[in-house]
């Protein structure tokens, strides 16, 4: 079905805005209708203003989490769901008990605590450049970018990571296609719960020192242990939201570095502008769409919201918005203010913020060093993924 | 020139430490700490202007 005006009927599975949303995010934020509206995929309102997406973010009792996938069939619609009682806390949580469930968590991912990802990091992206790095060519996101957050989660989670191609595929069950079939993402849910579920038991059976998984079986709110479904969930999310999006965001940035070469040089002549160039991919190719379910029947800027409504995120689109960065098109790492949303903005902020930048960083940082000047090998060839996680797929490179 | 933290805006986003970690860091939460509570030297000024700047809650301000 062609698309006649995106204001009204955008589609973000549409090829070319998979390719490239920019142009589309640009029209829809420049018309007079800069929250747009489709019925496709189960309906939703896409905002395309930075200071219109980050107010949804901040009125959490109005834009709820319940759901947070960019489509969807409408309620009592899914498919038979063998894990009903598990969700994705703390993402997919709203207060009150939004608090506890993401204060249990925080501790795990503050910059201190990532901090000892950083050379199992290195050595992973190090072992996986060995082996392609006498080949002249590799796929940046397939043989690189890809293979790298599985790996620390699951090293963070306590699971085998040589399980690491088994859980990429239950998470694109998740985000990607089943995104477009419900039957495949339920399928992908009951995969990861049911893995989780045999790994809880263990750890219940065998408690590990050292382990994520059993601190958390073993945490205590209002004096009693927390509901093992809680447990569940945050192994859930762990792996759906820590994988593809992590990826999703290395690969682009490779992407781009493979098309500037000016920009490698820079990040050669100084590295103290690492940290700041990470910022700047992210806020560039910020790699979520998040989703709001509506509370009630609102007025928001204009538009008519009916309570069960689905709201579109873009962070992607935030990032990009003129009337918070100058030239968001331009990539410069020596940007003056960059208040980026890539990881959200208010109480539902990523939780894995600092490992994933730090992710980033090492994956680029180690890339560069052994393979300082690289180029795509056909651009018209690369593949990306869109909608809820946007990133390479297929970008082949050579060097 | 001092910075203030508004902590009950701050949501964690560590970008404020990111762009000056002589003057922010995290606590256990990873929530902003200022870690120059007084006066900063003129060499950290224009790096705190830059992380104030930075933060997507707008939960830092510039006391002159």
């Amino acid at each position: 079905m062609t698309i006649t005006d995106p204001t009204t009927d955008y589609d973000i599975f549409d090829p070319g805005y998979v390719l490239d949303p920019f142009p589309t995010i640009d029209a829809i934020r420049g018309s007079g209708c800069p929250i747009a509206h489709t019925e496709r995929w189960g309906g939703s309102w896409m905002p395309t203003r930075y200071a219109d997406i980050v107010a949804i973010a901040q009125e959490h009792d109005v834009f709820t989490s319940r759901q947070i996938l960019v489509t969807g069939p409408p309620d009592g619609q899914e498919p038979e769901d063998a894990y009903a009682a598990v969700a994705a806390p703390p993402i997919t949580s709203d207060p009150p008990e939004h608090h506890w469930h993401r204060r249990l968590i925080l501790p795990f991912f503050a910059p201190q605590a990532v901090a000892k990802y950083e050379q199992i990091t290195r050595d992973l992206c190090n072992e996986l450049i060995d082996k392609f790095i006498d080949d002249g060519e590799a796929d940046s996101a397939a043989d690189y970018a890809q293979q790298i957050p599985v790996r620390v989660i699951a090293t963070m989670l306590g699971v085998p990571t040589d399980l690491s191609d088994t859980f990429t595929g239950w998470v694109r069950g998740v985000l990607e296609g089943g995104l477009m079939d419900p039957e495949v993402r339920m399928e992908a849910r009951t995969n990861i719960i049911g893995f989780f579920v045999a790994q809880v038991t263990d750890r219940q059976a065998n408690p590990r020192a050292d382990d994520l998984i059993t601190t958390l079986l073993n945490a205590e709110i209002d004096g009693k242990k927390v509901p093992v479904e809680y447990v569940l969930g945050v192994c859930n999310l762990m792996l759906v939201a820590g994988v593809d999006t992590t990826w999703s965001s290395i690969g682009a940035s490779l992407w781009h570095l493979a098309q500037h070469p000016e920009h490698r040089q820079q990040l050669r002549d100084d590295p103290e502008l690492w940290p700041a160039a990470v910022e700047e991919l992210l806020r560039a190719y910020a790699p979520v769409t998040m989703a709001r379910i509506v509370d009630r029947d609102i007025e928001f800027q204009g538009c008519p919201m009916k309570a069960g409504d689905r709201v579109l995120m873009s962070f992607p689109a935030a990032n990009r918005d003129p009337e918070q960065f100058e030239n968001p098109d331009e990539i410069d790492f020596e940007r003056e203010h960059n208040r980026h949303v890539a990881f959200g903005a208010g109480i539902h902020r990523c939780a894995g913020s600092n490992l994933a930048r730090l992710e980033l960083r090492v994956a680029l940082q180690t890339f560069l060093e052994r393979i300082p000047e690289f180029q795509l090998a056909d651009p018209a060839a690369v593949t990306w993924a869109g909608g809820q996680v946007r990133g390479t797929r297929i970008a082949k490179v050579t060097f | 020139m001092k910075v203030h933290l508004e902590y009950d805006s701050c949501h964690g986003h560590q970008s404020c430490a990111i762009a000056a970690p002589e003057v922010f860091g995290a606590d256990d939460y990873g929530n902003a700490v200022v870690l120059i509570e007084g006066d900063l030297p003129a060499a950290l000024e224009a790096k705190a202007r830059r992380a104030v700047g930075n933060c997507p809650e707008h939960a830092l301000t510039i006391e002159e």
